[in-house]
């Protein structure tokens, strides 16, 4: 590791009223790379996410952005800082148009576009990059879930990110789908973006990321390359079954 | 002092009718998440209906009041069904309110239509009639009117939280999406909580007869209280409504006493803002 | 030139034609018709539209239904009057302090309540109007119940005054072409959007750098403040005022016209209101003599059903109808989509070059 972390987490706790959903989590993430979390349903996976995305603030511990304390900005701080995020339950703006989707995005965060026109032209770049072009006339709520996922990481690139976080971008995918997307995230990747995500889909986090966080119960139970925590005893243990999650990847 | 444990006793009285609209309201829109806007104009329909039960059939006015809880019941079931409903679907807001809100005009107008614009009353032998209880005078009709309206607040939470019936409706309130997976038909039960909602604004109206004028209009102030009444509650908290109707109700006779009766309006309103305000702000210092 | 930009300027010429008939139309209108009365109604269509806007500026483009701008109306029309009658101000200065005054107390009275979601805006937008009413209906200075009248005087341009209604037709009809063209102006801008995206979702909002509660406060200010215009331009006209302006009903009267015509268009309120306000008038006149509450009655139902069986309105209909595509591609000629944009990208590629 030649660089410092781009997102430092350090010893994150969240409670919601007795129920301690996330406890002591700490982890890096590294600039340019491609880091995922995993871990079971109720892990605290999305909490994590969420308090690292200004969502909520953790109840204890510190988030640091290249160095910067962030832990209490607010959400709508992020996109001014170069970071973005996707939702898990996709958040279309239902009655407008896919390219309408897009422009409004173009307008806001660290490059805000100036003008109607250049947030427009921006916004098309983005399509074509997403492969979404063909559809920019339709209502986004008209669209299939593969394409909302795809515009659900389109108004997030159009804010021009450094940092994307995706919070399961590929749930509810088949395999043809997950394979496009899997291709889109490593593009996304290579223009410079650095990129952390969420995921239920172990062929996705081994092929991606090239490095993954395990969450069980709230607790950070392992860290290291996707074959170093696949082979994990604890991870097999907990979360792959002992018979080693062959259903699931 | 005798004076104020008068106003006291009238704005408990006054604040039960608050509570039963509050409630009703309350049901709708824990339910459907919609606030009633014709809430007021439900408990006037109540009033007519009541009108028209005792001087047609020479009925006593409370004799009506089961009567006036079934019509009601059916007539919310039935605009559930034919407007609401299929405007659920749209899934704008901004359309379900303004369905209930022409609903209520065209109940305040049809009434005006029907009725014209006179002031009505339904005579008893016993509106004059006082109960002498230490210093305090109770009118005989609104004690009754509190009387029952205490049995109906009772039996509604009872409903609620005993009968099957009840349960169902609390789990379509609390997620309809995993009411109707464990088998539970989330329409018959929009239609339900939609009768019941309105077959209480009708039996408030339909109590409110022994001593309240009728017109057009009487149900206006009536529903925005209600309003009140749910967002200082809780919206969807039964017994919430219970106690900030009455609440409501002596806070307004104790403005009328201590100030004059002319500002009671103006401070509800700007009670209401305050309180609103205050614990919006104590929310999100808690977050 | 190549065809795609031969295309495109027709069709814009076309709608220019098109739009100027119109607007023709509604400026020979008084040459024409001299019945004050008919004049009345289209004095009427102008500003209950305009306040229709203001609405819609909330309810339509950002999604927060205010059931209060009878209130933002009857305190402009307070503040310009009281301005007038107590400080001898003119009265276009005072329109201004009436507008800049209600944005103010719009501003800060709704802020804590867009701090949270749900239907307390609704709530409090009622609550904050019935308040006004009654605080006026008490208050000595706003003249209490029997309210406060412009002093009658010589037309004058100066002092907003006229015996003939022509004037205030041609005021009215430029203050509804101005608030149109800032609606649409504030539609395709920043703003615009932002209000587009929270009223559609606020977390996606916030995830894309909007902050909801500033721009909900924006559209709560600026709609105010174009309420207030209105309720200075009706007190000029009426020239007299008094808290009946202010009752919840005309506040739903107010929203009438964006909900029938279309909410989620800009021109949903004057399309509404072009339709709702004439023939509520004429039920009025024909009907309210014999059966009070005939046309309001008639109002609901009209409602009741644009909202049942034609949930987007009638421009929402009209959107998709064949009758559009009718008048787009027979009458003003419309090339498709791809050709507006084909003709965007090579006037960029000619920039760049």
């Amino acid at each position: 590791m030649d660089k410092a972390p781009i997102i430092e987490v350090k010893n994150i706790t969240k409670r919601f009223k007795g129920l301690t959903a996330v406890k002591d989590v700490s982890f890096s993430i590294r600039e340019g790379g491609i880091t995922g979390m995993i871990g079971p349903n109720g892990a605290g996976k999305s909490t994590t996410f969420n308090m690292i995305c200004g969502y909520y603030p953790p109840t204890e511990g510190r988030i640091f952005y290249r160095g910067e304390d962030i832990t209490n900005k607010k959400a709508y701080e992020y996109t001014n800082m170069k970071i973005a995020r996707t939702f898990q339950i996709m958040k279309p703006l239902k009655n407008l148009s896919v390219l309408e989707n897009v422009v409004a995005s173009c307008y806001f965060g660290h490059a805000a576009a100036k003008s109607e026109r250049e947030a427009r032209e921006r916004a098309m770049e983005v399509l074509h990059f997403t492969g979404l072009y063909d559809k920019r006339h339709i209502l986004s709520k008209d669209m299939g879930t593969p394409d909302q996922k795809r515009l659900e990481m389109a108004r997030a690139l159009a804010t021009k990110p450094e940092l994307l976080f995706l919070d399961e971008n590929m749930a509810g995918l088949n395999p043809a789908e997950t394979e496009a997307a899997i291709e889109l995230i490593r593009e996304i990747n290579r223009s410079g973006v650095t990129i952390f995500l969420i995921e239920h889909i172990m062929q996705a986090v081994v092929s991606l990321c090239e490095s993954v966080i395990v969450l069980h119960h709230g607790e950070k139970i392992a860290e290291g390359t996707p074959e170093q925590v696949m082979n994990d005893p604890m991870v097999m243990e907990v979360y792959l079954g002992t018979k080693g999650g062959a259903a699931h990847a | 002092m005798s004076i104020f444990l008068q106003a006291c006793v009238n704005g408990l009285l006054m604040g039960g009718f608050y509570s039963l609209m509050g409630m009703g309201q309350n049901v709708i829109f824990g339910v459907m998440k919609i606030v009633n806007f014709c809430h007021g104009e439900m408990l006037m329909v109540g009033m007519y209906l009541t009108f028209l039960l005792s001087t047609n059939l020479g009925l006593d006015p409370y004799a009506c009041v089961p009567l006036v809880a079934i019509l009601m019941f059916l007539f919310g079931a039935l605009i559930q069904h034919t407007l609401i409903t299929p405007s659920l679907g749209t899934k704008s807001f901004t359309n379900l309110l303004f369905l209930t809100v022409g609903l209520g005009l065209l109940l305040s107008n049809g009434a005006l239509v029907l009725f014209g614009s006179e002031y009505r009353t339904i005579p008893t032998s016993y509106a004059q009639t006082y109960i002498a209880l230490g210093p305090v005078n109770l009118a005989l009709p609104r004690l009754i009117s509190f009387g029952v309206l205490i049995v109906i607040s009772v039996a509604l939470f009872a409903f609620l939280k005993y009968t099957t019936t009840g349960k169902q409706i609390r789990a379509v309130s609390q997620n309809p999406v995993g009411a109707e997976v464990v088998g539970i038909n989330a329409r018959r039960i929009y239609i339900l909580t939609y009768g019941i909602g309105t077959a209480l604004a009708g039996v408030a109206g339909s109590l409110l007869t022994g001593f309240y004028t009728i017109f057009p209009t009487a149900g206006a102030s009536f529903g925005f209280r209600a309003l009140i009444v749910v967002v200082v509650g809780g919206l969807g908290s039964i017994p919430g409504a219970f106690f900030a109707g009455i609440f409501l109700g002596v806070l307004e006779t104790m403005v009328a006493l201590f100030i004059s009766p002319s500002y009671s309006d103006l401070i509800v309103f700007i009670t209401f803002i305050v309180i609103l305000v205050v614990r919006q702000l104590i929310i999100i210092r808690r977050k | 030139m190549n065809e795609n930009v031969k295309a495109v300027r027709a069709y814009r010429r076309n709608l220019c034609i098109a739009l100027g008939l119109i607007l023709l139309v509604f400026v020979l209108i008084p040459v024409f018709v001299k019945s004050p009365y008919v004049l009345n109604v289209f004095v009427l269509v102008f500003y209950m539209s305009t306040l229709s806007m203001a609405w819609n500026l909330l309810g339509g483009m950002t999604g927060q239904n205010s059931l209060g701008h009878a209130a933002y109306m009857g305190l402009g029309a307070y503040a310009s009057c009281l301005l007038i009658t107590k400080a001898g101000a003119n009265p276009w200065l005072s329109a201004v302090f009436g507008m800049v005054v209600v944005g103010l107390v719009a501003g800060v009275i709704f802020y804590p309540c867009f701090i949270l979601r749900g239907p307390y805006f609704t709530l409090v937008s009622i609550a904050f109007g019935e308040a006004m009413r009654q605080f006026i209906i008490n208050s000595t200075f706003f003249g209490r119940a029997s309210g406060v009248g412009l002093p009658f005087g010589k037309d004058s341009w100066l002092d907003f005054r006229f015996m003939s209604k022509v004037p205030y037709y041609y005021v009215g009809l430029v203050m509804v072409i101005l608030i149109y063209l800032l609606m649409k102006k504030i539609e395709r801008s920043r703003m615009g959007y932002a209000l587009r995206t929270i009223r559609e979702d606020e977390d996606a909002a916030a995830a894309i750098g909007i902050n909801p509660t500033k721009y909900k406060i924006m559209a709560v200010v600026v709609s105010a403040m174009v309420a207030a215009l209105v309720g200075f331009f009706y007190a000029s006209y009426i020239r007299y005022i008094d808290p009946d302006l202010m009752v919840q009903a005309k506040s739903t009267e107010s929203v009438l016209p964006a909900v029938v015509g279309g909410a989620a268009y800009v021109e949903g309120p004057l399309v509404g209101g072009l339709i709702m306000i004439p023939l509520s008038e004429f039920l009025r006149a024909r009907f309210s003599a014999m059966l009070p509450g005939i046309n309001m009655l008639l109002y609901a139902v009209a409602l009741l059903a644009v909202i049942r069986f034609r949930p987007t309105g009638i421009l929402g209909w009209y959107m998709h109808s064949r009758f559009k595509r009718f008048v787009d591609e027979k009458l003003l000629r419309k090339p498709p989509v791809e050709v507006f944009e084909a003709v965007e990208m090579e006037k960029h590629r000619g920039k760049e070059a």
